[in-house]
């Protein structure tokens, strides 16, 4: 395999489970190093510096919660989490440490994949360009630089707080906000108990720019976790 | 013969008594007598008057008159001059006679209502002492035989007899024992903290006269402490069940999640490698590689029958707190479609919300649990072609979800238990399943306060729940600019 493809660290203690996450990973034409637990995982990844970690939650010598915080201390490299879990709490959790996005098992292959695929292709971009400050997707385009928003060339108007709602939305494409991190970020941490707040707002948001509001296809709802924008429209 | 021992024994005390007054009487005119000269009249009369005092201080109101009359006689005929007179002459000696038979009866009196006091205090305390003792075991009682045990003890030393009626958690029991009296049992309410626990009946063992006042007191004081005693009872058994529960509410809970963990990890390595297997068709026989397909769609499908299970267990059990927040039904709707109309492209859902419906507060994910529910059973159920529909609308109340197709109706008769567990539209049919879907939709929706039905509409099936709409949260809203 080619030394410039990308590398994938995999920490799963299941080891058929890690063959054929692998093999889906060098199908993406990856190169993929396997790890057993958070130690060898925190271990690999320092001295390999993966460009994408795909982390079991449930590891046998500590939590998959802890491996993200501390590999958050030093790396920004995209995580996708694996969870067992049906919980929530456990998404949220490993999202809040600092993941960006989650697969809940069991999962097919074709999923992985696309997750994979997706999230190797933002962190390249990120790296190519930055964020940038021009973004389209579906018939709106905003430019960031001169806060403006159109919609089939039509301006649209934004309050303040959709206006930074969207943003907070916009330069995270593709990964899972959770619905603290986005109160937080628009709100102030002071604000945790306004849930509500940002559901009415994502509302307000998907009826001025989404083509169908109750069929969304670019910000879309992660139920029970949070919020996922999505650039590009897809069946998923 | 023994009945008449007790009236001859009480007799012969009294004529025993009466012999003694006579016998103070003539002791004291002995002493007195060789003292005659030697003292004056008034102090010979205080020794009579003594004798008296005595006589009626121990041995009662008869022979302390008695001893009064002998008194006066003995002294008229020893003492006053003349001697050896006969007495009753002077209006002098009707005097002394007087006043002796004044000091006798008075001090009979006193005597005896001393005595009375003294009986009556030692009842109280025995009374006393046994309501300590009954308290004291009923304080002590485990279970409701103890306390029963305790009042019969306590009864039978009254010579009655006694039973318990203990009320359940569900009986009302009323005071009506005022209004229906059976003769011969006195029912005694068992009133306690705020509610009655129960009755008390009682019967008198030897006769059937009803209770003397002074025994209905006490058997008041025992009922109050029965009722205690059980209320005490009742407590502790609730607190000991409610230990037990959360007990076996943890058990439940981590047997469920290893369980799930367990079994999800298998069949996740079943469907990624079937998976991978099926996705190399270049490489594979045809066949090989749908035969994987099929693995993987049957492991899927078992995945789904354990979900199922598994929330199922957990919606029963009271450790599966709702996670509800206010937010806009449409929310829900759009992720539930993408999840439904995901399956198959040719999936597609009419939807129909009323516009301005209010937050509503609902856990997201169990309520998305449910509409993917009934539009997967939508679905499976419809004849090709059909239409699909999901509309909300506000009815009174309520806000009412309904999930309809146009052309397949429910089965006649079966409406009503479509909602039990394991039960399905068609006994023989072919099609995947294993009636849980409906089953968790109705676990979900009463969790929610809300209702679950199905029926036949225009030729079509339906079903429709229903979720309370209750104050949503103060709400301010930036101007638009």
């Amino acid at each position: 395999m080619n030394p410039q493809s990308p590398l994938a660290l995999v920490v799963e203690d299941e080891p058929q489970i890690r063959r054929f996450v692998c093999s889906a990973l060098r199908d993406e034409s990856c190169r993929a190093s396997e790890a057993g637990s958070v130690t060898q995982g925190l271990d690999l990844a320092a001295r390999e510096r993966p460009d994408l970690v795909v982390l079991d939650l449930g590891l046998p010598d500590r939590d998959g919660v802890d491996f993200i915080r501390e590999l958050r201390v030093w790396s920004a490299v995209p995580v996708l989490v694996l969870s067992a879990r049906t919980e929530e709490s456990d998404k949220i959790a490993a999202l809040d440490a600092g993941a960006d996005d989650y697969l809940t098992k069991p999962f097919s292959v074709g999923e992985l994949r696309a997750r994979v695929r997706a999230m190797l292709r933002r962190s390249q971009m990120q790296g190519d360009t930055g964020a940038g400050a021009l973004h389209a997707f579906g018939d709106v385009e905003v430019d960031l630089l001169r806060r403006s928003i159109r919609r089939a060339g039509v301006e649209v108007h934004l309050t303040p707080l959709e206006y930074n709602l969207l943003v907070q939305l916009l330069t995270n494409p593709g990964r899972v906000l959770t619905h603290h991190r986005l109160i937080d970020k628009v709100w102030g941490p002071a604000s945790r108990e306004k849930d509500h707040y940002l559901r009415i707002y994502v509302a307000r948001l998907r009826q001025k720019l989404e083509a169908d509001p109750a069929r969304p296809r670019h910000i879309l709802t992660e139920t029970g976790v949070g919020y996922r924008f999505q650039l590009q429209a897809s069946t998923r | 013969m023994s009945f008449a021992f007790a009236p001859s024994f009480a007799s012969t005390r009294r004529v025993a008594d009466y012999l003694a007054a006579v016998a103070v009487c003539c002791l004291t005119a002995a002493v007195a007598l060789p003292l005659r000269d030697h003292l004056d009249l008034p102090d010979i009369v205080m020794l009579f008057l003594l004798a008296v005092f005595l006589v009626a201080t121990f041995l009662g109101r008869g022979p302390a008159i008695v001893a009064s009359l002998l008194s006066v006689a003995l002294f008229d005929y020893y003492f006053d001059t003349p001697h050896h007179l006969v007495f009753f002459g002077d209006t002098e000696h009707v005097l002394t006679f007087a006043i002796m038979l004044a000091v006798g009866l008075v001090t009979a009196q006193l005597v005896s209502r001393a005595a009375a006091k003294a009986d009556d205090a030692q009842a109280r305390e025995r009374e006393t002492r046994q309501l300590y003792e009954v308290a004291r075991d009923m304080a002590g009682a485990r279970d409701v035989t103890q306390v029963l045990e305790a009042a019969r003890r306590y009864l039978s030393d009254r010579r009655l007899s006694g039973n318990l009626v203990v009320a359940g958690d569900d009986d009302h029991l009323t005071d009506h024992a005022e209004d229906h009296p059976v003769p011969g049992i006195a029912s005694f309410p068992l009133h306690a903290g705020t509610r009655v626990r129960g009755a008390l009946a009682v019967t008198p063992l030897d006769d059937h006269a009803g209770l003397a006042d002074a025994q209905h007191k006490a058997v008041e004081a025992l009922a109050s402490l029965a009722a205690l005693a059980l209320e005490r009872i009742h407590y502790a058994e609730a607190a000991q069940r409610a230990e037990l529960m959360v007990a076996d509410e943890r058990l439940r809970s981590s047997v469920l999640s290893s369980l799930s963990h367990d079994l999800r990890t298998p069949l996740t390595t079943l469907v990624g490698l079937a998976d991978t297997l099926a996705e190399q068709r270049g490489t594979l026989p045809a066949d090989a590689a749908e035969t994987a397909g099929i693995i993987r769609d049957q492991a899927q499908a078992m995945h789904k029958l354990l979900s199922d299970l598994l929330d199922m267990a957990r919606l029963k059990s009271a450790s599966a707190p709702l996670r509800r927040g206010w937010q806009p039904f449409e929310d829900v709707v759009g992720s539930s479609l993408r999840l439904a109309e995901n399956v198959a492209t040719d999936r597609h859902v009419m939807i129909d919300l009323a516009p301005d419906l209010p937050l509503i507060f609902f856990d997201a994910v169990l309520i998305e649990r449910v509409l993917c529910n009934l539009l997967d059973n939508a679905f499976k159920y419809a004849r090709p072609g059909a239409r699909i529909s999901l509309a909300a609308r506000l009815a009174s109340a309520h806000l009412e979800v309904s999930v309809c197709n146009d052309g397949s109706e429910f089965p006649a008769g079966r409406i009503e238990s479509m909602f039990d567990l394991f039960v399905r539209g068609t006994n023989e049919s072919c099609i995947p399943g294993a009636g849980l879907g409906l089953a968790i939709c109705k676990a979900i929706v009463e969790a929610h306060g809300g209702s679950i039905w199905a029926e036949n509409h225009a030729g079509g099936a339906c079903v429709r729940f229903t979720l309370p709409c209750l104050t949503p949260p103060p709400v301010a809203i930036e101007d638009e600019p």
